[in-house]
């Protein structure tokens, strides 16, 4: 079920009314009821895919308390590499099998050995990385004695499947998110509100933003040989706001959503096009995955506390287990290992020239020039990673930046594939965006409205715009799914 | 929760309120194309006219006008002249043709092609099947005109009920919730461009199976009696990837056209039907197939 469908929109206010009416007396109830509910969302999608979540949580559950029972810490190492080869089996196998065994057939013709095997036809389940990557953030924070294992089996079937992050995140740690299914929930008016402005901002991203650049954006990448470098380039940043509007809108409804159950989730994105560095654009884009890669992985391989040499190999592996975890293909590795080259140069600084969060402005609210001109430069290089992102293989990506180099900026009246008329609503829409972006990031103005009155008129005038924007048989699926 | 309950009430009220308001100052919203039982015929009201919109920002704003037949046309269907070359067109809403002005429907462009040496009639209607085709050309076309083409695709040949043709009686009455929904802009925004009434219909029936059916484009089954029903004068036309190949090479006992892409057809996202373009395709081959035929 997308959170951009009518269904949900069904959906939503019937489980709401259930869960504060209806089992709001019983924190069993309404732990069961979210249960249910998760599945249910999941099972909208493809109900077969259910029994892998339930084995997962099965095993993880069972795992986790059997890690509190055992002393042996043989025993114990033991069974935390069940759970990860079980878990990254399961994701391995779906999400992967057909990419190994596309390599190993030709890698092997290399030394003129011909295999003769067969792709099996497997369909990726929806969110696989997403609980997976939660499901082990648990038995590892148990087996490094970081949280107690939970005893109740509903309330950790609730933490792996809770809905509004369950396909695509962000990926919540079992110690912020396990101890809010076992805490009496009371509705807060304050956030439920918030939680609205968070659902309709997120859909504004989704819907208004992603969707409407998603038909230029196809069109440009498939077409690519007929277009010249202004087009090209036009394509390369129109998809950059695309994912990123398709993505952080997906986490901001899936946190409004979580609101309004009484549950605060993690903070997915944070204006990432606005850092001044690649490293400053990894602290605020993909929080959940950063940090969970930064805990789970970069740190226990000796993380920056070893030589140079060692961190720069460090982050490289990091980056490009990052990528991979996005797909099973090169262009994402390329991607990852894209972005370790760019990341080194904030390895070799030292902290005291590492630049703070914060964005100083000027009495016009602007940033410095030396900013603008750092942010500006952040954005093209991300910008350029993306094309490996977004093309359908390496040879195409590199053939997309050879055309972009060919420098040809001919004029030409580019037609949206959508509506068959130039560009123009799209523009508008990009440039009101970026600059309500920019006065959220500079808290020059807040997300949320203090003054009750105006902020009925802001709901009431974001939900309009997204109900212009939006289109039958338009509504497109969140990108990140496939992830 | 009273607050927050209050809160969302005034909220969505606000946004209907500016919803009906912009969609009436910007003339978003389409009206209605009222139905008439025309013996005993579900068709369209005659003499009606008006613009139809599509879109949520009003990409399509169409001319429309509705003959004394029922049908969207600037001719009524009474006499033909002997001097000419008559053909009708049968199909479903592309024929119908709601999506570009009534002055260039397909005959429209056929007629300014050939210096009106031919005149065409359309009979179309959105939903129509073969069924309907088959009564269609029972009641004002057998023997009448000279060539009768009739649009299909695998979806309209598996039909074993009309869609409207027999129908009139299923006109919905003018009950409160449709006077309601007519005279309401913002409801009627949202269910032409969200699709609210079709996906209610499906969460709420048959969710399934409604699924089911719409990703059924090839179908098994030919309704071969409703074929039978065409006579010699009849040419069937289609478009290479709704008709299958196995359908025309055994059910199909009569010519068979295809609709080639001189001219891009662009559709919109939100309707796929065609736009003028598309039109021009078809006109070019019923023109270039009567052309070829008088020539031999």
């Amino acid at each position: 079920m997308l959170f951009n469908s009518i269904d949900f929109a069904i959906f939503l206010p019937i489980v709401f009314l259930m869960y504060w009416f209806v089992f709001h007396k019983n924190l069993k109830l309404q732990n069961i009821l979210i249960v249910v509910i998760s599945y249910f969302f999941y099972a909208w999608w493809d109900w077969r895919f259910l029994s892998l979540i339930i084995f997962s949580t099965l095993v993880d559950y069972t795992i986790g308390l059997k890690l509190e029972n055992e002393k042996k810490q043989l025993k114990r190492k033991i069974l935390l590499w069940v759970s990860i080869l079980v878990n990254l089996g399961c994701l391995g196998f779906f999400k992967y099998y057909n990419f190994f065994l596309d390599n190993f057939i030709t890698a092997f013709s290399y030394f003129g050995m011909h295999i003769k095997t067969n792709n099996l036809n497997i369909i990726l389940p929806i969110g696989i990385s997403f609980y997976t990557f939660q499901t082990l953030s648990y038995t590892i924070d148990v087996y490094h004695k970081k949280l107690k294992p939970t005893k109740d089996l509903i309330v950790f079937s609730a933490f792996v499947s809770f809905f509004p992050q369950l396909v695509a995140g962000p990926i919540e740690r079992a110690s912020n998110l396990l101890p809010q299914f076992t805490k009496k929930r009371i509705f807060n008016n304050e956030n439920a509100i918030k939680g609205i402005r968070l659902i309709l901002w997120g859909l504004i991203k989704k819907v208004v933003i992603a969707d409407s650049l998603a038909p230029t954006v196809n069109d440009i990448f498939t077409n690519f040989s007929q277009y010249p470098s202004s087009i090209l380039l036009l394509g390369t940043f129109f998809f950059s706001f695309q994912i990123y509007c398709d993505f952080s809108g997906y986490s901001m409804i899936a946190r409004g959503v979580a609101k309004l159950f009484g549950f605060e989730l993690m903070t997915n994105f944070k204006y990432p096009y606005f850092s001044r560095s690649i490293g400053e654009f990894w602290r605020k884009w993909h929080i959940s995955l950063t940090t969970w890669f930064r805990d789970y992985l970069y740190i226990p391989i000796g993380g920056s506390r070893v030589s140079k040499l060692k961190t720069i190999i460090n982050v490289c592996i990091v980056f490009l287990v990052s990528g991979f975890w996005h797909g099973a293909n090169w262009t994402f590795i390329a991607w990852g290992g894209l972005h370790a080259l760019l990341f080194i140069p904030a390895i070799l600084t030292t902290k005291k020239n590492r630049i703070k969060d914060h964005i100083s402005l000027n009495a016009f609210k602007l940033p410095s020039l030396s900013d603008s001109i750092r942010i500006l430069c952040t954005f093209c290089l991300v910008s350029f990673c993306w094309i490996f992102f977004r093309a359908d293989s390496i040879d195409t990506a590199i053939l997309f930046i050879q055309k972009i180099l060919l420098f040809n900026f001919e004029s030409i009246n580019y037609l949206n594939p959508y509506d068959n008329q130039p560009l123009g609503i799209e523009y508008l829409f990009l440039s009101v965006f970026i600059l309500v972006e920019y006065l959220l990031a500079t808290k020059t103005i807040s997300l949320y409205s203090k003054n009750r009155t105006k902020g009925i008129f802001i709901d009431a005038v974001l939900f309009l715009i997204i109900t212009f924007s939006a289109q039958i048989c338009s509504n497109l699926s969140f990108i990140y799914f496939q992830f | 929760m009273k607050k927050f309950i209050i809160y969302i009430i005034l909220a969505f009220s606000l946004y209907i309120i500016l919803l009906e308001v912009t969609t009436r100052v910007f003339d978003l919203s389409e009206q209605t194309v009222p139905e008439a039982n025309l013996n005993n015929n579900m068709l369209l009201k005659p003499n009606t006219e008006g613009v139809w919109v599509k879109g949520g920002m009003r990409e399509i704003a169409s001319h429309y006008k509705i003959n004394n037949q029922g049908f969207n046309s600037l001719k009524d269907y009474t006499v033909l002249d002997s001097n000419k070359i008559n053909i009708a067109i049968i199909g479903d809403s592309f024929i119908e043709g709601f999506h570009t002005d009534v002055e260039n429907s397909i005959g429209r462009l056929i007629e300014a092609d050939t210096r009106d040496e031919i005149e065409v009639h359309e009979y179309g209607k959105s939903g129509g099947n073969i069924v309907d085709f088959s009564l269609i050309f029972k009641q004002w076309i057998k023997n009448r005109y000279d060539y009768t083409f009739i649009l299909i695709s695998d979806r309209d040949l598996d039909a074993y009920d009309a869609f409207f043709m027999e129908k009139g009686n299923k006109i919905p009455k003018n009950s409160i919730i449709r006077k309601i929904y007519n005279h309401l802009s913002s409801i009627r925004y949202i269910n032409i461009n969200h699709g609210l009434h079709i996906k209610l219909k499906e969460i709420f029936s048959c969710y399934r199976c409604s699924k089911n059916n719409q990703n059924t484009n090839i179908t098994q089954y030919v309704n071969s009696t409703a074929l039978q029903e065409f006579d010699k004068s009849c040419v069937f036309i289609y478009e290479k990837d709704k008709l299958s190949p196995d359908i025309i090479a055994t059910s199909i006992k009569l010519p068979c056209l295809e609709i080639i892409h001189q001219n891009k057809p662009h559709t919109y996202g939100f309707d796929s039907h065609w736009n003028l373009n598309g039109r021009k395709n078809c006109a070019w081959v019923i023109e270039h197939y009567i052309k070829h035929n008088i020539v031999h």
